[in-house]
């Protein structure tokens, strides 16, 4: 009697665990995460070729663990619960003073610094096939060094060096130099230790922070050969908690601190985002609190200043000026929209999503013919010059 | 597929239990032969054909071994099924390393075939034979009936990491079985048993083992870090294999199949024999029964006796893998045992218990080490290493910290593999509330499993390879 009792019990705990797991089939497909800035696997249809070569089921695995009930929240919470287990006072004998990597999945894992609560990369170096897409890259710029007047601002990241020797993995700025050529014109931002390296970056992001981009921006200006001073006109932060890229992606929600922004006077202009007349940035949003906070997800960094597009055009309407180009990724963000009201019409371009909004690949040539441009700006970091998709549809010389 | 995969859990599994558990009673067999072909085509596609021939040929093999009245047509018979059966596992695992010890060898510049493995061949290949080699011997009758016998030969269970399950053990079975919510519970209590071995602690162990073993030459190598990665794959080992072989005992027990064990604590021996009495047991009664005692056994001059004993661990190594460090490693426990077997034994069962289990589990932890390592060169690297250190501590802690929460389950993994469940939990069952309480803990460690399933990447059997 007690047995059928336990067996029962047994079997109504089973069928509980196999129902939720079995709704991963009949509810409807999540197609992104937006806490692990990614696409979603889905069900793909069933067919003979794509079983017998193995796709059909390795699809079939991921789609389950991606779109099982609940999956993000509970990534979330295994990848912390994991992270806080108890490493046996490890962490006391060989980390004092030092550097931890926090808990991550295998390839994303960071750095923690100890010292303050920042979240940085992992120092290294590149890879093989980083390496054939720097050579192919360095090709692309130079073609278009050939064709215009072509400036070149490079911003280290934390990558770059191992602070625990104090030693660079690579010195971008030197390879770049020596590897450009033709027409064109180079910067970078300048830092080479740890306090420097905090000044200009977030404690848990991978961006620069207000001073990083305010003092890339002044840098920037002088590369295109101006002598204007911009001067912002405050500093802000509503004081909500602010958790970064590195944070966001490592669950570790330990070190909060401010998003902060320094304020500027734009003169009126019109912004277009993909082809539609839109307003960029969400300054007044962030200003007045008039958005739904959610500390797992908000990138403020994104969100404040503007995001990531494939065509922004800041259009200032001073045709005595000129018409200027630039690529970049998320580092354009803060400074694009400044800089433009130097320039008559400022194109800011992310390749990696040109092709999304438009649906076909950037033509340079006739792009810099059709706007009229005059100048090239590129604002470069170590993933835009080691990625593919970050000069996708650029052509090689 | 495997057992610890969303895939099985939540799609093959349900849908088969449902098919099989309606289905009458003459059709079950059919709705498992099925399953099992479809389980297996999931990982190998294309090697389905070679399971449905191996299937075919073995079938009438045995028909006519069991037919023919002739001893000398009888023993034709099994040689071409033995030639053929080892043949095809020869070709597929063996093969390439046949061909690069030419190479090296005699200097020739003959290309390697690249012949993908089929999963679970060396474990379906040693069950056909026991079922071809006793139907020779008469000791179980030929199987007339193709679906059934392939159905013993595919059953999806036990087909791609064991146990070596013998026809003669479920030869009534596979005709007439019984089925019952009691053995159903009791055998999902099994699988999950298993599955948490596998998900929980395998899956996290591994990540500290494969740290170093992957790329020894890539980390900070020190005595210490050495010890801890290699008890980490100690424990990997056991815990990957043994919670495999407990899922497939336990899916056995749901379709009404007794498997025999395949594992007993075997980290709490406190000597080798003890120690391979108590580890794949299934393999090690499968050498001694199919090869050992064919060969003459101890029953015989001393020499024969030694070289019967060296035949059988070479070829133990050989069957785990085809490279160099397998034949190493079998070779090595065979020294061992032979050395207990003379003389080293009684003076080990003179010794207090810790004593003798400390000197087990170094020999067991050192022979892993052989078995782990990718090559000779690996292997002399780390040996190198543990008396000249790489490196420090201190740098590989830092460079791997995000892999230290790991050593917990290392920790949790040293405390279960003593008997400490059996014996904790013994009172508790004897109560109502606590079999019940025990079984909210063992689903709950499920669903975690599980949530680490979603949650990691990281999931290979390392049987699979065997």
């Amino acid at each position: 009697m007690n047995n059928r009792i336990c067996n029962r019990f047994f079997g109504v705990l089973l069928l509980a665990v196999f129902v939720f797991g079995m709704t991963t089939f009949v509810k409807t497909e999540d197609t992104i995460s937006k806490k692990e800035n990614r696409a979603l696997n889905q069900f793909e249809h069933f067919t003979l070729e794509n079983f017998f070569n193995g796709d059909f089921q390795n699809n079939f695995e991921s789609a389950i663990s991606d779109q099982f009930l609940f999956s993000e929240k509970i990534r979330t919470h295994y990848l912390k619960a994991v992270s806080n287990l108890p490493i046996f006072g490890i962490d006391k004998i060989f980390c004092e003073n030092n550097y931890l990597v926090t808990v991550g999945r295998d390839n994303i894992a960071r750095g923690i610094f100890n010292c303050g609560g920042n979240i940085i990369y992992k120092p290294h170096g590149r890879t093989d096939e980083e390496e054939k897409v720097f050579a192919s890259n360095i090709n692309k710029y130079n073609r278009i060094n050939r064709l215009i007047d072509t400036y070149y601002y490079f911003v280290n990241d934390a990558s770059v060096m191992d602070f625990s020797k104090n030693q660079k993995m690579v010195n971008y700025p030197e390879e770049l130099v020596n590897k450009l050529k033709g027409n064109y014109h180079f910067d970078y931002l300048k830092w080479d230790n740890l306090d420097e390296y905090f000044n200009y970056f977030y404690k848990t992001d991978h961006h620069w922070n207000y001073k990083g981009s305010y003092q890339g921006l002044k840098d920037i200006i002088k590369l295109l050969g101006r002598n204007e001073d911009i001067q912002p006109t405050g500093i802000f932060t509503n004081h909500e908690e602010y958790f970064g890229s590195h944070a966001r992606i490592l669950n570790n929600y330990d070190y909060p601190e401010e998003f902060e922004y320094y304020q500027f006077d734009l003169p009126l202009h019109k912004t277009y985002i993909n082809g539609e007349e839109k307003v960029y940035n969400h300054y007044k949003e962030y200003e007045t609190h008039n958005y739904e906070y959610n500390r797992d997800k908000d990138n403020y960094y994104g969100y404040v200043y503007g995001g990531d597009y494939g065509e922004v055009i800041f259009d200032y309407n001073q045709p005595s000026k000129e018409n200027l180009l630039i690529f970049s990724n998320s580092y354009s963000n803060p400074i694009a929209e400044v800089l433009a009201q130097l320039y008559n019409q400022t194109y800011n371009i992310d390749l990696r999503y040109y092709k999304s909004a438009f649906g076909v690949d950037f033509d340079f040539d006739n792009y810099i013919k059709e706007h009229n441009i005059s100048k090239v700006l590129f604002i470069l970091n170590p993933p835009y010059v080691t990625i593919d998709k970050s000069n996708q549809g650029l052509k090689e010389e | 597929m495997l057992f610890s995969s969303l895939t099985f859990l939540f799609a093959f599994l349900p849908a088969t239990l449902v098919l099989y558990f309606l289905a009458k009673d003459k059709y079950k067999n059919y709705i498992l032969l099925i399953a099992s072909l479809i389980f297996y085509a999931w990982g190998e596609p294309k090697y389905i054909i070679l399971m449905i021939l191996s299937i075919i040929f073995n079938y009438f093999v045995a028909l006519l071994i069991s037919k023919n009245r002739k001893k000398l047509c009888r023993k034709m018979f099994l040689i071409l099924a033995i030639v053929i059966n080892i043949g095809a596992l020869v070709i597929f695992k063996y093969l390439d390393f046949g061909v690069s010890n030419l190479n090296i060898i005699f200097g020739f510049n003959l290309e390697k075939p690249g012949l993908v493995l089929p999963i679970g061949i060396s474990f379906y290949t040693f069950q056909i034979l026991s079922y071809v080699i006793d139907v020779y011997r008469k000791k179980v009758k030929v199987q007339k009936n193709i679906f059934t016998l392939g159905t013993y030969i595919a059953l999806f269970p036990q087909l791609i990491a064991g146990p070596i399950v013998r026809y003669s053990s479920i030869e009534k079975q596979l005709k007439e079985r019984k089925h019952s919510f009691v053995g159903f519970c009791d055998g999902f209590r099994r699988f999950i048993v298993g599955f948490i071995k596998k998900v929980l602690i395998a899956n996290n162990v591994a990540i500290l083992a494969d740290v170093v073993f992957n790329e020894p030459r890539d980390v900070a190598l020190t005595p210490i870090i050495i010890i801890v990665s290699l008890v980490a794959y100690t424990l990997q080992i056991y815990y990957d294999f043994s919670g495999y072989s407990d899922m497939a005992i336990g899916l056995g027990k749901i379709f009404g199949f007794d498997f025999d064990e395949n594992f007993n604590y075997p980290y709490s021996a406190t000597s080798i024999t003890d120690f391979w009495r108590r580890w794949h047991i299934s393999l090690t009664t499968w050498f001694r029964d199919y090869l050992y005692i064919p060969l003459g056994g101890n029953r015989c001059s001393k020499i024969k006796w030694v070289r019967n004993f060296f035949i059988v661990w070479l070829l133990t190594g050989l069957w785990h893998g085809a490279s160099w460090n397998f034949v190493l490693w079998g070779l090595f426990y065979a020294i061992i045992l032979l050395t207990e077997k003379q003389f080293l034994g009684k003076f080990i069962a003179k010794l207090p218990k810790a004593l003798a289990w400390i000197y087990t589990f170094v020999i067991v932890n050192i022979g892993w080490l052989i078995f782990r390592v990718n090559g000779l060169h690996d292997l002399k690297y780390i040996a190198n290493s543990f008396v000249h250190p790489v490196g420090e501590t201190s740098t590989f802690v830092l460079d791997h910290f995000s892999l230290m929460p790991q050593l917990f389950f290392v920790v949790i993994g040293l405390i279960f593999m003593f008997p400490i469940t059996k014996i904790l939990f013994k009172k508790i069952r004897e109560k109502t509330w606590g079999r019940m309480a025990l079984d909210v803990v063992l689903v709950g460690l499920f669903v975690i499993g599980i949530f680490a399933l979603i949650s990691n990447s990281y999931n290979p059997f390392i049987y699979f390879r065997f």
